[in-house]
């Protein structure tokens, strides 16, 4: 039994769609019965037909408004799956919730996003003083800046944003999002909430830089062509240097997703010297690399390196970060984390989640591995990989 | 030997420890100094894609508030208008004012920052809550169209760095202003210049004056635009659009260097200097030449259709408006004849007195016609002293009678050498369309036969006389 504004959380490895939804969902309600103002949501794999579970997860989340994704890996304080689901009960809590769903972005992904975020903040009523936007995309549409930009044009600079982009299995197909009692598979999701006390952020993603700076000299949309004007495959293994062992290199691009250069991500450097991650998703024939996010020419980048130890410190960090500005004990946190930590953090995986859980100071967490971060809290630019993103509550 | 002592471990380990936070240190400065060194880029490679000057304000507040890690970002016009925002969301508030206070930029000092306390904050912006500011004066040809203004919450101050790659940002986003205004202007002139164009094409294939005249006016209306205008042949209107009211004239000569055509007068027209001006300049030059171009096909067209001694219509127009009539009188039109006039003694006058004694008379042969047959026909000359009269309705031998009677009264010729009085007279044929089937040969060949008719008679009863 949770407590009565405790976030509760729950999951299910069940085989069936309809099975784990009603088993994760009533695990998170804990016995308790949501009303019309809470909020479930609900991290499947992309194993489950999607109308089967989020209708199962409606049914059993009862008058909840209810909303989710699909994900690449979910978990709770006490479960990491790699294939089922987790639901989260958020009561209200004098926190109130307006949640809108864009069924095809399409190309226009600002201007959905700008929609979804206009019409979250007018179903979420009268603002309380300390709104955060809450966005879930489909992690295959596009340009997910556009998504920051866009909720950033309606919200203004006083609404941290935060979420992530849905995810799957690596096939590199399709995602789902589930919201206003609709499944998409190229949605977008705002959930506005508004708050009478300050919630608090984390972002953390632990790498850090090794080898020389390089300037993007050719891209477009998410492909680097050229680094530092020679081709971008060629100038990045060069950067790797000898951590590459004979019998990796030749492998390395086996698959999408490249499990080897997982571990190594670009970093784009801001102003600040500060990097923001982005992962390389492929190569392309002409030596370029493919990158999951998209990238600007002129863009200043350097390869990261990270073991498993400072991904799980920054992870601490980014759950401690978010609870220190709540001022009072977190009564549960929402975390997004990066599809491509999976492999880097490797039999840790599961640590990950305790980390941030330890962060918080054991407040309950629940969240999903994602394609894509979203995290703005101070400056205007917010859509990360690589990162732990924590919502405390 | 000299041997140098060990350093204790723990010692040698706080050094490592130190250059490697020093090494660190170093690199984040050089990335650092790398990414704002491509800062300017990257705007300059998003400012080159509009050139619209709103877009390139829209634009650069979004870039340079992401480049410049800014909640932020804000334009002024000069007038102290918010013309682009990056950061306030999207709730509309029309008092939006600029930042105040003794830290602005100016000319000497074109970009300033500070903490917010150094400045003037307005209401809505203190709610934001910025802690550090910084403005950019935008420059355009010795104008400044407004500044920049950026704005962050967090407590991170804008730098020295910060302000020369802003003064450099602020600089490239005047460059796009002014490109946006250039290219704003030639697509404005681009325009202007298809416009003159088709008007040309369209006036230049018009062949009535009357006609080309009112395009004309319709054209400076609907593409200056005024609100008036009228085109004046001389003193004569003979085209118009528009307003009728004419407060505020301004009159353009049309045709030839000193308006050879006429005039055309122009109420509301823009003021001097500006392209709509220029462009009602170049529409009245165009309207002019197309204007004389279609009164000189007037005029050879009336040419091609008129006997040039007496000024009546001659064969060919005759012949064009007798075929007219026939079809409708087939179609069931008014009754329809052909009076041939054709002088008894014209070849008399011209023997004995010259061919300018002729010439005379016909010309007074053509008034006389004229008079007689007044609206009750068309009067034309075939050639030498055949006349003809092209009768639709009424009492056709009432006019011919009437023609006759004019023809057999004397004439006085103005000649050189005094005035001349000659009698002549003049024999008339009536030939007259049957209903249905008629033929203009036939009805021209009946009257001459008519003609001929009555001239031998007149001949016979002279020669009786």
């Amino acid at each position: 039994m949770h407590g009565s504004d405790q976030l509760g959380h729950g999951s299910s490895q069940a085989a069936d769609a309809g099975e784990a939804a009603t088993a994760a969902v009533q695990e998170a309600l804990g016995g308790r019965t949501p009303t019309a103002a809470d909020l479930v949501l609900v991290f499947p794999t992309i194993d489950y037909d999607p109308h089967q579970f989020f209708a199962a997860a409606q049914r059993a989340a009862g008058d909840a408004q209810v909303v989710g994704c699909t994900s690449f890996r979910s978990f709770t304080s006490t479960a990491n799956l790699q294939r089922g689901a987790v639901a989260v009960h958020l009561p209200a809590g004098g926190l109130s919730f307006g949640i809108a769903l864009h069924d095809e972005i399409g190309r226009d992904v600002l201007g959905a996003a700008q929609a979804v975020t206009a019409t979250a903040r007018d179903r979420a009523g009268p603002d309380a003083g300390h709104p955060v936007l809450l966005m879930l995309s489909d992690g295959f549409a596009g340009d997910q800046r556009a998504v920051v930009r866009g909720a950033y044009t309606v919200a203004g600079a006083t609404v941290p944003i935060i979420g992530g982009a849905a995810a799957e299995n690596l096939s590199m197909t399709q995602t789902f999002q589930y919201a206003e009692g609709r499944v998409a598979t190229n949605g977008l999701i705002a959930v506005w909430i508004n708050s009478p006390r300050p919630l608090g952020i984390g972002v953390e993603h632990g790498w850090h830089a090794i080898g020389d700076p390089m300037i993007v000299t050719r891209a477009k949309r998410n492909i680097i062509h050229e680094l530092d004007g020679r081709p971008a495959v060629e100038v990045y293994l060069s950067q790797r240097g000898t951590d590459l062992p004979p019998g990796v290199r030749e492998g390395l691009w086996d698959r999408p997703f490249a499990r080897a250069a997982l571990g190594h991500p670009l970093g784009l450097a801001d102003a600040l010297g500060r990097f923001a991650g982005r992962h390389i998703l492929d190569r392309t024939p002409d030596g370029g690399l493919a990158m999951f996010g998209h990238v600007t020419e002129q863009s200043v980048v350097q390869v990261m390196a990270g073991d498993h130890g400072d991904l799980l410190d920054a992870a601490a960090r980014s759950g401690a970060d978010a609870a220190a500005q709540l001022g009072r004990p977190a009564r549960g946190a929402l975390v997004f984390s990066c599809a491509g930590r999976v492999h880097p953090l490797g039999e840790h995986i599961e640590a990950e989640a305790v980390a941030v859980q330890a962060g918080t100071g054991g407040a309950p967490i629940a969240g999903f591995f994602t394609y894509g971060e979203f995290a703005r809290v101070t400056g205007s630019t917010g859509f990360h990989n690589a990162t732990v993103v924590t919502l405390a509550l | 030997m000299q041997t140098i002592p060990a350093a204790p471990a723990e010692e040698l380990s706080g050094e490592l420890v130190r250059l490697r936070a020093a090494l660190v240190e170093e690199r984040v400065a050089s990335v650092r100094a790398l990414a704002r060194a491509t800062r300017l880029s990257q705007l300059v490679n998003a400012l080159g894609q509009v050139v619209d000057v709103a877009e390139v304000f829209d634009r650069a507040v979004c870039e340079v508030a992401e480049l410049f890690g800014a909640d932020i970002a804000a334009v002024f016009t000069g007038e102290g208008r918010l013309v682009a925002s990056w950061g306030l969301g999207d709730t509309p508030d029309a008092n939006r004012t600029p930042v105040r206070g003794a830290r602005l930029p100016s000319t000497e000092s074109p970009v300033v920052a500070g903490p917010v306390a150094d400045f003037e904050v307005p209401g809505w912006l203190a709610a934001y809550q910025p802690r550090h500011l910084t403005c950019g004066l935008l420059t355009v040809r010795d104008e400044s169209p407004g500044h920049l203004l950026l704005a962050r919450r967090a407590d991170i101050a804008f730098d020295n760095a910060d302000l020369q790659e802003l003064a450099a940002v602020v600089s490239r986003i005047s460059l796009a202003v002014d490109n946006g205004r250039l290219h704003r202007r030639t697509q404005e002139q681009l325009r202007r210049s298809q416009q003159l164009h088709e008007v040309t094409a369209d006036l230049a294939r018009i062949e009535d004056v009357g006609e080309a005249a009112q395009r004309l006016a319709e054209a400076v209306v609907t593409h200056v635009p005024v609100t008036g205008a009228a085109v004046h042949q001389g003193d004569t209107p003979v085209g118009r659009a528009g307003t009728t009211v004419y407060l505020d004239r301004l009159v353009l000569g049309l045709g030839g260097d000193a308006g050879s055509f006429g005039t055309l007068v122009i109420a509301g027209a823009p003021a001097a200097g500006t392209l709509g001006r220029t462009f009602l300049e170049h529409l009245a030059e165009v309207g002019g030449l197309a204007l004389e171009k279609a009164l000189l096909f007037q005029r050879m067209r009336e040419q091609a259709e008129t006997d040039a001694l007496t000024g009546l219509p001659n064969r060919s127009l005759f012949l064009q408006r007798l075929t007219t009539a026939v079809h409708r009188r087939r179609t069931g039109g008014r009754a329809l004849s052909v009076l041939f006039a054709d002088l008894d003694g014209f070849k008399s006058v011209n023997d004995t007195h010259g061919h300018e004694a002729g010439d005379l008379l016909l010309t007074q042969v053509a008034g006389r016609l004229l008079g007689a047959v007044g609206d009750a026909g068309t009067c034309a000359r075939l050639g030498g002293d055949e006349f003809v009269v092209l009768c639709e309705g009424g009492d056709a031998q009432a006019v011919a009678d009437r023609v006759r009677e004019v023809l057999d009264e004397p004439f006085v010729l103005d000649m050189p050498d005094g005035p001349l009085r000659v009698r002549v007279g003049g024999s008339v044929g009536v030939g007259t369309a049957a209903p249905g089937e008629c033929d203009a040969d036939v009805l021209l060949r009946d009257a001459d036969a008519a003609m001929y008719t009555t001239k031998q008679a007149r001949k016979a009863a002279a020669a009786i006389v």
